[in-house]
């Protein structure tokens, strides 16, 4: 797959030049992208020719057909030509036939695999407005940031915990929507390591361009790693603005809506907090995760993501708690 | 020269009003002529309101993180502009053309209902303002004219605005319904003598699907609908998965309707362009019966696409399949309409006046638009591109690219029948060209935008993605379509301030309103003549080269 | 044809063609609508649901059957008026104006007596929606009738024209089938 891989970023390169920095289908990272990229190049091809056919057509017509103004009588009065109309009822009908051939055919290539040794298993839950990531085979969770190893395939089961979301990596597969009451799935295999990002693709509410996903393929090594550092414990606060701030995360007004793992806070309503700091991004993905912006937030969560379900204004000395046991959460 | 063609080619050229003067005359009035002015002119209104809508999202989206409009007006205004433009701009405007020009078309005196005709006009009316008067008390609907549930529930959307939405939407369901039943009535009762079905224009055809679709799609609309209600007023839970509903229930119920609905906007369209070809070709519509057998296999397949919408929905394979399948078939009889309109063309003698200009360029844009919706009918393909400004492309080609340069052209063509003048073709011709090419420059970068990642219905996105430029293209694109809405404007009140010409026949044209004066009698026809081929007043125009001495 | 025939040839096929448009969007509302319940039924095997002993059928049976009888007593009635006889319309739109209410009457009782509210669950709601969107049209057609009714009183109709009364007949006789369709989805299957 990977040849056919980089003739499709080649090809996304010629067409989109200098759109380096885009989730686009066109530059795919995973051998269902790929495919899906081959497709529609293939049907873009297609279409190419018709529209060329067809526009041309008109161009032709147009220039030639024009009333010159010194014609006499009118032109021969044609009704129809059933030959004619055979054709071009038969091959349209012949090219979309191939194209339902071709639909089939990629449909099939990109179905999920048998389970393997060494896949691994998430389960996403949507929510509004940010993603919950289960790692079921290794206990914990996490969110807005997926790690995937490299050469594996990664089984995803989607859940809503509220409205329709739609879960969608352009570069890594075609989106899937997350319904409440159904279990749906999808799977994917990254072939190359880096950031991909995607974001919601289901209209979910005030919020629905902030919910952003980042996806980070690495080596095997590299996962495990990351894996450990999630699965450990939180840090323990040591200085007393760190108690400070661990009191009210974990008992105070945070643990109604957020988990600490084995501390008090164990609200399911907003995303799990046991290693916030070990992620690169924060507020569903939207901002990077730095001490300013984690500030901001603090201060003042309506300011940098309108109408999100987080309505807090921390001040002083309360965020500066806050913010010092945030940053132990690596 | 037989009884006819006399009757035909001399009709009285003294206009007379149809009804009484003044306000209360067009408050009362239940002339299909006054009524179609009255959707045209509401239609028009709702059109540049919904356009209005459109500036301020295009301004929104112009820079990444654009602070000039939050997510929720953002959402209230996408989802009115949505629902503004379909179902109180394109089809009203349809419906207008409708009212006036069938009963001519046919050789009638009216519709089969006339009062039921002017309640469904009023009803419209109410609609629209209820609709939009959500704004300004509590909050105009922010779910997007699709309003899935569960977020259209009252959990998710505790105010008043999915409330107005339904009520206005299912008035507008009254509306059309009653409305195709009279086109239904009218068109199968009361069609001059002599004229079968295979002998009226073909504008009245397209009506004819048009009306049944609605007939058949509309009930599902109401149905889902009243669910919503239902569950919102009531406390039942047909959408609400924690007490036994279900969340896909309502995208079956409502794509039910709404992809028979595309095919509600644009069947008219096509019957425009299908009277505009071939006047300005000077020859007949080619292969008109396998172009009006197309219309009615259009209005059954349609019914039988909607899931095209839940690609990504999780659906089984198998239904996957019968659904793109479908959507590839839908593609073979609309390529042979766009056929017959070339093969129409060729070698006529073509006069391109802006009526002209809008229906060729109609088949320009239309094409790209379906070339886009059979790439989307490739599920796989669709699974990428579904819910992302690649589709807003495609069906803005096919309803901006295709119904409404349809029902712009069919503005030029039929305004001198309605008013006794014309419309000015050297700001004719302005107004095309700013449209067309804006027009372009909105919607060809949201092809590459979908392409790039960017999904639909979202308020702002960030920087660095490659998406900034191709969204400030389009911007400006927005405001040059505007520009060339404005020409037309100016056009329209320019042209309706000279004195009239009363012109009966200024196109020179084939079908049986021209026969009439223009702005016709109230009554329509002193005699209603008899016909013997799809093209009555060219025959009687052209005694040795009718249509019905011709052999196919 | 005489003129005034022609005319009424006419005003007859518009009101035909008319009342079958009408009834071809009934069907899909009402179609749609079992539909709905259909759909919502296959998600759930534990689905809630009336349970169709014999002393639960009762009511709905004795209902039906009031119903059927209104349809064939409205049926007669325009048989009697294409007859000749006045007396036997007014009585066929009496009598199946009166079991419609009766029928209307009968279905207010079997909902309020199987304790179900609209908000209970799914199938509160199917129940309460479908039966209800059906009330209203019974009781649309009781208006039908009842025009029909005070119009025989004022001499309208005669054997050549009483389109009215056979769009009114169409109605009902709709509106009994559709029935039908749904006390075999809601309580049988």
């Amino acid at each position: 797959m990977s040849w056919l891989r980089r003739v499709m970023i080649s090809l996304a390169g010629l067409a989109l030049a200098g759109c380096a920095g885009a989730p686009s289908m066109l530059r795919p990272a995973s051998s269902v992208s790929t495919r899906e990229a081959w497709l529609f190049w293939v049907v873009l091809a297609m279409a190419a020719v018709v529209f060329v056919l067809v526009e041309g057509l008109i161009v032709l017509i147009v220039a030639r057909d024009r009333r010159r103004g010194d014609e006499a009588g009118e032109p021969t009065q044609v009704h129809g030509h059933t030959r004619l109309e055979i054709i071009w009822t038969v091959v349209p009908l012949l090219l979309v036939i191939l194209l339902f051939g071709l639909t089939i055919g990629t449909m099939r290539a990109v179905a999920a695999p048998e389970p393997r040794e060494g896949d691994i298993n998430v389960r996403v839950v949507g929510h509004r407005w940010w993603w919950e990531f289960e790692y079921p085979d290794y206990g914990f969770t996490t969110a807005n940031e997926l790690h995937l190893p490299l050469g594996n395939a990664a089984h995803l089961t989607l859940e809503s915990a509220d409205v329709i979301h739609s879960f969608w990596v352009p570069q890594l597969a075609g989106k899937t929507d997350l319904i409440p009451g159904a279990i749906n799935s999808m799977w994917l295999s990254a072939d190359a390591p880096g950031t991909y990002e995607g974001q919601c693709a289901e209209f979910c509410g005030l919020q629905h361009a902030g919910m952003r996903i980042h996806v980070i393929v690495e080596s095997r090594e590299a996962f495990e790693a990351w894996v450990r550092t999630q699965q450990a414990p939180p840090a323990e606060a040591v200085t007393a603005l760190e108690r400070l701030g661990e009191e009210t995360v974990t008992s105070g007004v945070c643990s109604s809506c957020h988990t600490v793992r084995d501390t008090h806070a164990q609200g399911k309503l907003g995303p799990d907090l046991t290693h916030l700091a070990s992620r690169a991004t924060m507020a569903g993905g939207m901002y990077p995760l730095s001490e300013s912006y984690l500030r901001r937030w603090l201060s003042n969560t309506q300011e940098m993501k309108p109408g999100n379900l987080m309505a807090l204004h921390l001040k002083a000395d309360d965020l500066e708690a806050v913010l010092a046991y945030l940053k132990l959460l690596k | 020269m037989p009884a006819d063609a006399h009757a035909l080619t001399h009709a009285r050229p003294t206009p007379a009003s149809p009804g009484r003067p003044g306000l209360l005359g067009w408050l009362s009035t239940v002339d299909h002529k006054r009524i179609g002015v009255l959707y045209l002119g509401s239609g028009l209104l709702f059109f540049l309101l919904g356009g209005l809508e459109a500036l301020l999202i295009r301004l929104q989206l112009a820079r990444p993180g654009e602070t000039l409009l939050g997510p929720d007006i953002y959402n209230q205004i996408f989802t009115m502009h949505g629902t503004t433009m379909i179902f109180l701009g394109v089809m009203p405007l349809a419906a207008g053309f409708g009212n006036y020009l069938i009963p001519l078309m046919l050789g009638a005196r009216d519709v089969a209902f006339p009062k039921l005709n002017a309640l469904s006009y009023w009803v419209f009316l109410f609609a629209g303002l209820l609709m939009n008067s959500s704004f300004v008390f509590g909050g105009a609907p922010s779910t997007g004219w699709f309003a899935y549930a569960p977020l259209t529930e009252r959990a998710f959307s505790p105010g008043t605005g999915v409330d107005f939405w339904i009520l206005g939407v299912l008035l507008l369901g009254l509306s059309t319904t009653l409305g195709s039943i009279n086109f239904i009535v009218t068109i199968l009762q009361l069609r001059a003598p002599g004229m079968s079905l295979n002998r009226m224009p073909m504008f009245a055809w397209t009506m004819l699907v048009t009306s049944m679709i609605a007939v058949f799609a509309l009930p599902s609309l109401t149905v889902a609908i009243l669910l919503l209600l239902l569950d919102r007023q009531l406390g039942t839970h047909f959408y609400n998965v924690a007490q036994g509903g279900d969340a896909l229930l309502w995208q079956h119920l409502f794509w039910f309707f709404g992809h028979p609905e595309v095919y509600i906007l644009i069947l008219p369209a096509m019957g425009m362009v299908s009277e505009i070809i071939p006047v300005f070709s000077r020859k007949p519509l080619f292969g008109y019966r396998v172009v009006a057998y197309s219309s009615v296999a259009i209005g059954f397949l349609g019914f039988t696409v909607w899931a095209h919408h839940m690609f990504a929905t999780g659906l089984p394979s198998a239904a996957l399949l019968v659904f793109s399948a479908d959507s590839f078939l839908i593609g073979v009889p609309t390529g042979v309409k766009v056929f017959s309109w070339l093969a129409t063309m060729w070698r006529g003698r073509l006069r391109l006046t802006t009526a002209m200009l809008f229906a060729i360029g109609f088949i320009a844009l239309f094409v790209i638009g379906g070339l886009g919706g059979v790439s989307l009918a490739v599920v796989p393909v669709d699974w990428q591109l579904t819910d992302t400004y690649y589709v807003v492309s495609h069906f803005h080609y096919v309803l901006f690219g295709g119904s409404v340069f349809a029902i712009l052209g069919a503005a030029y063509y039929w305004f001198p029948k309605m008013t006794g003048r014309r419309l000015g073709e050297g700001l004719g011709k302005l107004h095309f060209w700013l449209t067309f090419v804006g027009m372009n420059l909105v919607f060809m970068p949201m092809h590459i935008l979908g392409l790039l990642g960017m999904p639909r219905r979202i308020y702002t996105y960030a920087a660095g993605k490659g998406w900034e430029g191709w969204n400030m293209i389009a911007t400006i694109g927005a405001f040059v379509v505007a520009l060339s809405m404005l020409v037309f404007v100016v056009n329209l009140i320019r042209s309706l301030r000279r004195p009239p010409t009363h012109e009966a026949d200024p196109w020179d044209a084939n079908t049986l309103e021209w026969t009439t004066a223009s702005p016709p009698l109230a009554y329509n026809f002193a005699e209603i003549p008899t016909v013997r081929s799809a093209r009555p007043y060219w025959d009687a125009k052209h005694p040795d080269l009718a249509d019905w001495k011709a052999r196919r | 044809m005489t003129a005034v025939a022609t005319a009424d040839a006419r005003r007859q096929g518009i009101a035909r063609t008319g009342m079958l448009a009408a009834l071809a969007s009934e069907t899909v509302f009402f179609g749609t609508l079992l539909s709905a319940y259909l759909f919502m039924r296959l998600d759930q095997p534990g689905w809630l649901q009336i349970t169709a002993t014999p002393a639960r059928l009762i009511l709905p049976v004795l209902n039906t059957s009031v119903l059927v009888v209104s349809a064939l007593a409205v049926t007669l009635g325009e048989r009697a008026v294409a007859r000749g006889s006045q007396r036997g319309l007014a009585a066929g739109l009496a009598a199946a104006l009166v079991l419609g209410l009766v029928f209307v009457g009968g279905q207010i009782l079997e909902f309020s007596s199987n304790g179900m509210r609209p908000g209970d669950q799914a199938f509160g709601g199917v129940f309460f929606t479908l039966m209800g969107f059906h009330a209203l049209h019974v009781l649309a057609g009781v208006v039908l009738l009842g025009i029909n009714l005070v119009r025989t009183r004022l001499g309208d109709f005669s054997p050549a024209r009483h389109i009215a009364v056979t769009m009114g007949t169409w109605f009902w006789v709709y509106v009994t089938a559709v029935w039908l369709a749904m006390f075999v989805g809601l309580y049988l299957i």
